[in-house]
């Protein structure tokens, strides 16, 4: 029984949509659980506390639903040049992918790597297939760390107390102010002698609300009202202000 | 209440500092109404740097420029600065030329490496149309260094002004004080629409030479006329952008404009007070300043390989 349930959970961390297992081994409260972007959204964080297993190392990971990239690869041309030249897809790529510990991930073994960005990255597709796909990946995951989309070591989770053989976890996680509204998930783990032991997973949902929402209803439900709307908007906001500068002119 | 710092941009999908984009667009919009250009080659990469998405910063950035060039044709209207036939004449040269220029960017995508193209062509013509410019006014300044205004050189008479002179249609444009066949801006216009729609920029930067050097325009005039045209090239891409790939950021675009449509105010002011030379040594230091940027791009090995795509 003992080691089906650890095939089961390597195979489910591989295949990195990780329904909750272990339930009765781990919990978890996160606040919020949903974040609402208004007008001055800039970033936010989320409050996770749980208990786990004692004696455990734990990781919590946020992940956002997978899409599509559409790229061009940067190569030389003529041996001199850089360029775009290729045309790639990548399919199943996260949008989002937020990653805090107790400890590194380097120092989890071998449950650890399976939970850094490379190893989460190595079940999308990427079209057309390349043998540069080691290096098209690492190349992804400095993109999307740039932009700040990516973070691994993102927040430090704070162990505390143990209690019948339970010890209870607090953490802050980051979340960017680079953020689409969708379904993204949180999980947490707990990581013992290298092997994963416990997890459970929450819903986390991220939503417009208020102007974002309307604008964004407006711009992609009737582009082209938008579109005209934006013009006139424009070109009135140009005569007025040209017309409080005419008479600031004639002032003098 | 205090005003927040910060906005949340849906479209764009990130938030952005109020402050810092009211004065990139107050920079850029000083820019275009001192040039009369539109200023996407630098609000775009700015804006990049800002984290907004590469096709986003592109067409808010259009939606922009309509603010400021509306607000900068203004300006120049007042000071005697547009000539509308010889706009509207270029513009309709222009649209031909778009839609051209699109058929010919859908072959030459089809023949593969067009970016390739693409890129040495608009670094090779930013270093000839600059470089020229340069050089010209240079000379012209030094030769009249007495002479107050850029009163018409008389050049010699070369088969160019004698293909000029000898056009059918002739008519005269009184803003800019030259008599040349209706075809000349027509062919010129459409020249320009064919290169602008191949290079995915506005044309200004191309626009003006071909009007300062082609036309014979005075320099003035040059801008307060391109920014007329500006104006109808960034209404018809903000509502196509708008429509089809929904990725105009009008909140953006409005703090943007704010800033751009003042700054362009300011802009026509300090130009007007410039003479015409020293405008287009002006402009041609920052031609030659974006065409060394972009070689520097092309040589520099990028910090990553990776691009999407949608962007300038």
């Amino acid at each position: 029984m003992k080691l089906r349930h650890l095939i089961l959970t390597t195979m489910l961390i591989a295949a990195l949509c990780v329904p909750a297992f272990a339930q009765g081994d781990m919990s978890m409260q996160v606040t919020p659980e949903t974040i609402k972007i208004d007008t001055t959204y800039n970033g936010t964080t989320v409050k996770v506390e749980g208990q786990a297993p004692e004696g455990s190392q734990i990781v919590l990971r946020i992940v956002g639903e997978a899409g599509e990239l559409h790229m061009k690869r940067k190569d030389k041309a003529l041996g001199l040049l850089w360029m775009n030249m290729d045309s790639l897809t990548f399919h199943g790529v996260p949008v989002l992918y937020i990653v805090g510990s107790s400890k590194p991930l380097d120092e989890l073994g071998a449950a650890g790597k399976e939970l850094k960005a490379e190893s989460m990255l190595n079940t999308i597709e990427i079209e057309p297939d390349t043998a540069a796909r080691p290096e098209l990946i690492d190349q992804l995951i400095k993109l999307k760390t740039k932009e700040r989309l990516y973070q691994e070591e993102a927040g430090e989770v704070a162990m505390g107390e143990v209690k019948d053989g339970m010890q209870s976890f607090m953490a802050t996680l980051p979340i960017p102010s680079r953020l689409a509204p969708g379904d993204y998930k949180l999980a947490s783990i707990a990581v013992k002698d290298g092997q994963e032991v416990a997890m459970t997973e929450k819903d986390l949902k991220v939503e417009l609300v208020s102007t974002p929402l309307f604008m964004a209803k407006l711009a992609f439900g009737h582009g082209a009202l938008y579109g005209i709307l934006a013009t006139i908007i424009a070109l009135v906001s140009g005569l007025v202000i040209g017309l409080i500068f005419q008479s600031k002119g004639e002032a003098h | 209440m205090t005003l927040p710092l910060h906005l949340y941009l849906p479209i764009a999908g990130n938030s952005v500092n109020i402050a810092a984009i009211f004065g990139l667009g107050g920079g850029v919009g000083l820019l275009s109404g001192i040039f009369g250009v539109g200023g996407g080659f630098l609000m775009t990469p700015l804006l990049i740097m800002l984290g907004i998405p590469a096709t986003v910063a592109a067409a808010s950035d259009s939606n922009q420029i309509v603010g400021a060039s509306t607000s900068g044709t203004l300006a120049h209207f007042r000071l005697g600065n547009v000539d509308f036939k010889m706009g509207f004449l270029l513009l309709i040269g222009g649209v031909l030329g778009g839609t051209v220029g699109v058929q010919i960017i859908k072959v030459l995508r089809a023949m593969g490496n067009a970016d390739f193209l693409i890129s040495i062509t608009y670094v090779l013509m930013l270093g000839f149309v600059g470089g020229y410019m340069f050089l010209e006014s240079l000379q012209s300044m030094r030769k009249s260094k007495t002479a107050e205004k850029e009163a018409a050189k008389p050049k010699k008479e070369s088969k160019y002004a004698r293909m000029f002179q000898a056009l059918p249609w002739q008519t005269d444009f009184k803003r800019s004080g030259v008599r040349m066949s209706v075809i000349m801006p027509l062919a010129l216009g459409t020249l320009v629409g064919i290169l602008a729609a191949i290079m995915g920029v506005g044309g200004g930067f191309i626009m003006v030479p071909v009007m300062v050097y082609l036309l014979r325009m005075p320099m003035h005039v040059v801008v307060g006329t391109s920014l007329f045209q500006i104006l109808f090239t960034c209404i018809n891409v903000t509502i196509m952008q708008a429509s089809q790939n929904h990725t105009v950021d009008f909140v953006l675009a409005f703090l943007l404009l704010i800033g751009s449509s003042i700054g362009a105010q300011v802009g026509a002011r300090i130009g007007r007070k410039l003479q015409g030379d020293q405008l287009k040594i002006l402009l041609a230091t920052l031609v030659l300043v974006v065409m060394g940027k972009m070689l520097y791009e092309l040589i520099a090995r990028p910090d990553i390989l990776l691009a999407y795509v949608g962007g300038h």
